[in-house]
């Protein structure tokens, strides 16, 4: 198997609230000792509903949280510790697709301005050429030429995450984070942008760490995917496996809980509700993550944390397949 | 007999850049005890529509044209001769024959009284009912939402419960005077799958306990799917097709129907079939084309459909779609 | 399928023999956009036009920064010639808002004094500008300790009654325009501060600027380029409503004695030479109390329309 491009390893991010003078101070762990792995060319996808974290974990992999502690490698390298000129190389080779396409380009820059920044930061070609290039990103990402002395509010939703990936690509990435990047766009618009981000992966070579909460789109574009929970990695396998046979309870109920476009499937479907809410990620208690909610939960998964484990070629954080090597399609929910 | 009618509906709103025909032309009913999907891109017309039918238009926007019957009660501005008129009796409607659930259910509370006084307005302005009694409904609502130990929980204030939780609240003040109509304008797109998914099995029930009306306003067609019954879609300000919920999933016709359903995947399908997504942009309704809204997109655009709009087609007594190619000679697909 | 078309829209008669060919590619308008192309001012200034008090106001202002800087050169009086022979006359054909007690013509004096009064406005608005854009803009930006530290120096500033560093200055370095600014500027500038790190502070989390981080930008950059320029629109309201309330201080200086020193003259300083005389000939006062009222409410109304066009959520 070919080596990882990126590695994580028990990554924690963890964000202090400052305590007043009757308060305590208290501890956020958005990122609760993450592990993961993505291999060039490749794309994971990482789920989970908001507040799990997945967000943080991708921003620490581009430098705008650094981890509490554990290793972020790419291509080996620890990127946590960079600087410097290091930092800017690195840079260069991993960029991020942000969620609101409304918010991530800077409202008083032109599309020419805001494509051609990362090349004037970075003095990629020469100058005359840059505009050249900007012309050539649009037609990339299918916008017209002459849209190029417009701003960005005069765009639509789609128009203008297509304009963040040109100016994302501009960098020559190896490598981005697309942090829901379909999330804010309408369903016509997000398969056109992930059939874009396709076509430019197929075109580039480039790896994604494709962030969302949508399940049926995560699972198009995914070759691998992780299942987070309040700061946890409950579940990573193959996505196709995953989907068809997912191991964890959470993932059981989150799958369940995604709306299938098929009335007549939709009317006959048993469907898992999972009941209550996410709890809150401030000073979580040490044990599973998910044992609040659990429809399977036993006396220990409120005792400690359950270790990942290999079940099925796939890593799984329950201790429903701990011990006992019950097999994993007896415990299934059916 | 139908619950709500739309007849030619057509707004309009003032800006600085022009007049943006946000909805042109729209007709639809609702019948008793069903579920409407409205379904549509952002700027497809689905939210004006709806705050027409509620006289809760912002103050650039006015109905230029149409009419609305509740109940063959004809809730047109023009029939009440002036729009204080209008306003008066549209007031006695609201939050009681017709309510309405919002995307953001914080804006839509205050954030400074508590549960209990917010659920007993809607029912004290409505109903002649007295404060303990009111206060007894209030309490019966939020049983019926799900909500847990609603006695403790309806003397707190909303920044006290989450996202769901305030949905489900919204809902019970929608459901305060057993309205006859619900329009949910985007209920679930705020909350994540998990909750996503007991809010939709809440509007289910209540569907079923209350027997009224609801039109889902929503963009995503698993939603649609899972609970409506009719569908209508909507582009560029016009309703073009109209059906059950299988008609609309087995036997599309109007190619931007086929485009959308062709945009999503099944996540529980074992091949993984490509996305066939519409190329281009919705139009812009500043300029909406003089034919057919989705004449940029399609790939089956014919020269007629430029300058044209083309009339709707019946299918069934349930099922109709406006598309040129059902009128070219009968081999439409 | 029972097929039944109704069709509401007249169709040409005969149809075109290609009515139902294929649309051919090139009349398609995909990725259209009707809205105008307009640059950021030029939405501004759309807005602004609307509102007529505003814009009455832009205009009052202009005239009267043409009116000082021309009236003391074209006129036949200066501000400080003395005519015996006409001391505290009313208003007439010859000296318009009459003379005062030296015989000095008042208008020209007014006008005199709107150079000073105005200057005195404009400069400190944009020292102001200056030190608090980049002081708030570092604190906001920087964020931590180094911001705790700026904002508690900024704190201790503005709880120092204004007065009392103002006569020390004047005391140092003499009762000169150069003094006078000074004195309003030491401690003017902490509002603007303050709000150019709220705004910053607020931009910093939006999206754009995380791009710009992770594209590798450097942090001046982002202040400068990305945050600041995002934050112009409360910035220059916040400017042209420093500008009244620095005349206004001005000519309270001026009134209470402590300002511009005779014989130059500013509104505050002739308000206080007419008050001297203000039993025996009212009229003295009126011109520049007048003019400082004016101006004020000028750049007041001024202010509120630039905080209308500016504002993002009205488009």
């Amino acid at each position: 198997m070919t080596e990882p491009i990126l590695q994580v390893d028990n990554c924690h991010v963890w964000f202090d609230i400052k305590g007043g003078l009757f308060t305590k101070k208290q501890t956020v762990k958005a990122v609760n000792g993450v592990s993961l792995q993505v291999r060039a060319g490749e794309t994971f996808g990482l789920v989970g509903e908001s507040g799990c974290g997945k967000s943080t974990l991708g921003r620490a992999i581009v430098k705008l949280y650094r981890p509490t502690s554990g290793t972020i490698r790419y291509k080996r390298q620890d990127i946590t510790a960079l600087k410097g000129e290091q930092a800017q190389e690195y840079r260069k080779h991993v960029q991020m697709i942000f969620q609101d396409p409304y918010a991530s380009l800077d409202p008083r820059m032109t599309v020419s301005e805001i494509i051609r920044e990362p090349m004037d930061i970075h003095d990629l070609y020469p100058r005359r050429e840059r505009e050249a290039r900007v012309v050539e990103l649009l037609q990339t990402v299918g916008l017209k030429p002459d849209h190029i002395r417009r701003y960005p509010h005069e765009f639509s939703g789609g128009q203008r995450q297509r304009i963040g990936i040109a100016r994302t690509l501009a960098l020559d990435p190896e490598f981005i984070v697309c942090d829901e990047p379909i999330s804010a766009l309408d369903v016509s618009i997000q398969a056109q942008v992930i059939n874009l981000l396709e076509d430019i992966q197929k075109k580039l070579g480039i790896s994604y760490l494709f962030i969302a909460h949508d399940l049926s789109m995560v699972k198009h574009i995914s070759d691998h995917i992780g299942v987070m929970y309040l700061g946890h990695l409950v579940e990573i396998g193959p996505s196709r496996e995953l989907y068809r046979h997912p191991l964890h309870p959470y993932t059981q109920g989150l799958l369940s809980a995604v709306p299938i476009p098929d009335p007549k499937r939709a009317r006959e479907r048993h469907r898992i509700v999972l009941d209550g809410e996410i709890p809150t990620p401030i000073d979580p208690k040490p044990c599973c993550p998910f044992a609040t909610r659990c429809p399977k939960a036993m006396e220990k998964c409120f005792c400690a944390v359950p270790p990942s484990i290999q079940v099925d070629g796939r890593q799984v954080a329950c201790f429903l397949y701990q011990e006992g090597g019950r097999a994993a399609s007896e415990i299934n929910i059916k | 007999m139908s619950v709500l009618r739309v007849e030619h509906l057509s707004t309009q709103f003032a800006t600085d850049q022009g007049t943006v025909q946000a909805v042109r032309d729209v007709s639809f009913s609702v019948e008793a005890g069903e579920v409407l999907g409205l379904v549509g891109e952002s700027g497809s017309g689905k939210s004006v529509t709806m705050f027409s039918i509620m006289g809760l238009l912002p103050g650039n926007g006015h109905v230029v044209d149409g009419r609305v019957f509740l109940n063959d009660e004809d809730l047109s501005v023009s029939a009440f001769g002036s729009e204080k008129e209008y306003e008066k009796k549209m007031q006695t409607i609201r939050g009681n024959q017709m309510a309405m659930i919002f995307q953001d259910p914080m804006t839509f509370l205050n954030p400074v009284l508590r549960i209990e006084t917010q659920l007993m307005e809607p029912i004290r302005n409505h109903t002649k009912l007295s404060r303990a009694e009111a206060a007894a409904r209030a309490l019966e609502l939020m049983e019926k939402v799900g909500i847990p130990s609603p006695e403790k929980r309806i003397k707190q204030y909303p920044h006290q419960f989450s996202g769901g939780m305030r949905q489900r609240i919204i809902i019970a003040m929608a459901l305060a005077c057993d309205p006859q109509l619900i329009i949910a304008d985007e209920p679930t797109t705020a909350l994540d799958v998990t909750i996503q998914a007991q809010v939709l099995e809440l509007i289910g029930q209540i569907k079923d306990s209350l027997r009224s009306s609801v039109i889902l306003i929503t963009h995503d067609l698993g939603v649609v799917a899972q609970t409506c019954d009719r569908i209508a879609i909507m582009y560029g300000g016009k309703i073009v097709e109209t059906g059950t919920a299988d008609e609309i999933f087995y036997m599309p016709n109007h190619p931007y129907t086929k485009g959308l359903l062709g945009c999503v995947t099944d996540p529980e399908s074992d091949t993984n079939e490509p996305l066939t997504p519409i190329p281009g942009s919705p139009p812009d309704l500043l300029k909406p084309p003089a034919g057919c809204p989705f004449l940029d997109r399609c790939t089956q655009a014919m020269n007629i459909c430029r300058d044209y709009m083309p009339g709707q087609t019946v299918f069934s007594p349930t099922h109709t779609s406006c598309c040129w190619l059902n009128a070219r000679g009968g081999e439409a697909g | 399928m029972d097929k039944e078309t109704i069709t509401p829209v007249r169709l040409p008669d005969p149809l075109p023999a290609n009515a139902f060919d294929a649309l051919p590619d090139e009349e398609r308008n995909t990725e259209f956009i009707a809205m105008e192309s307009r640059t950021y001012f030029q939405n501004v200034w759309a807005n602004f036009r609307r509102n007529k008090l505003a814009l009455t106001s832009l205009c009052f202002i202009v005239l009267m920064c043409v009116l000082a800087i021309a009236v003391p050169i074209l006129s036949p009086y200066t501000y400080d010639g003395m005519d015996v022979q006409a001391l505290n006359q009313l208003p007439s054909w010859k000296h318009i808002f009459g003379t005062d007690k030296f015989g000095r013509d008042i208008f020209v004096r007014v006008m005199y004094g709107a150079r000073i009064s105005l200057s005195v406005g404009f400069a400190a608005a944009g020292i102001n500008l200056v030190i608090g854009v980049i002081y708030g803009g570092i604190a906001g930006y920087v964020g931590g300790k180094t911001d705790m530290v700026m904002m508690r120096v900024v704190d201790m500033l503005y709880s120092i009654p204004s007065l009392l560093y103002i006569i020390l200055i004047m005391l140092v370095f003499g009762s000169n325009m150069f003094s006078v600014l000074l004195g309003i500027c030491v401690s003017s500038w902490v509002g603007m501060a303050r709000l150019v790190r709220t705004q910053v502070m607020s931009l910093r989390e939006q999206e754009f600027s995380l791009a710009a981080e992770v594209m590798g930008a450097s942090r001046t950059r982002i202040l400068f380029k990305h945050l600041i320029v995002n934050s112009i629109g409360p910035i220059i309201v916040s400017l042209t409503l420093m500008v009244p309330s620095a005349i206004f201080q001005e000519s309270f200086l001026g009134f209470v004695g402590i300002g511009i020193s005779a014989p130059m003259s500013s509104w505050g300083t002739l308000a206080n030479e007419a008050r001297m005389v203000l039993n025996s000939y009212p009229i003295q006062i009126v011109w520049p109390v007048l003019s400082i009222c004016l101006t004020m409410l000028a750049l007041n109304f001024l202010g509120d329309g630039l905080g209308e066009a500016l504002d993002p959520k009205k488009r």
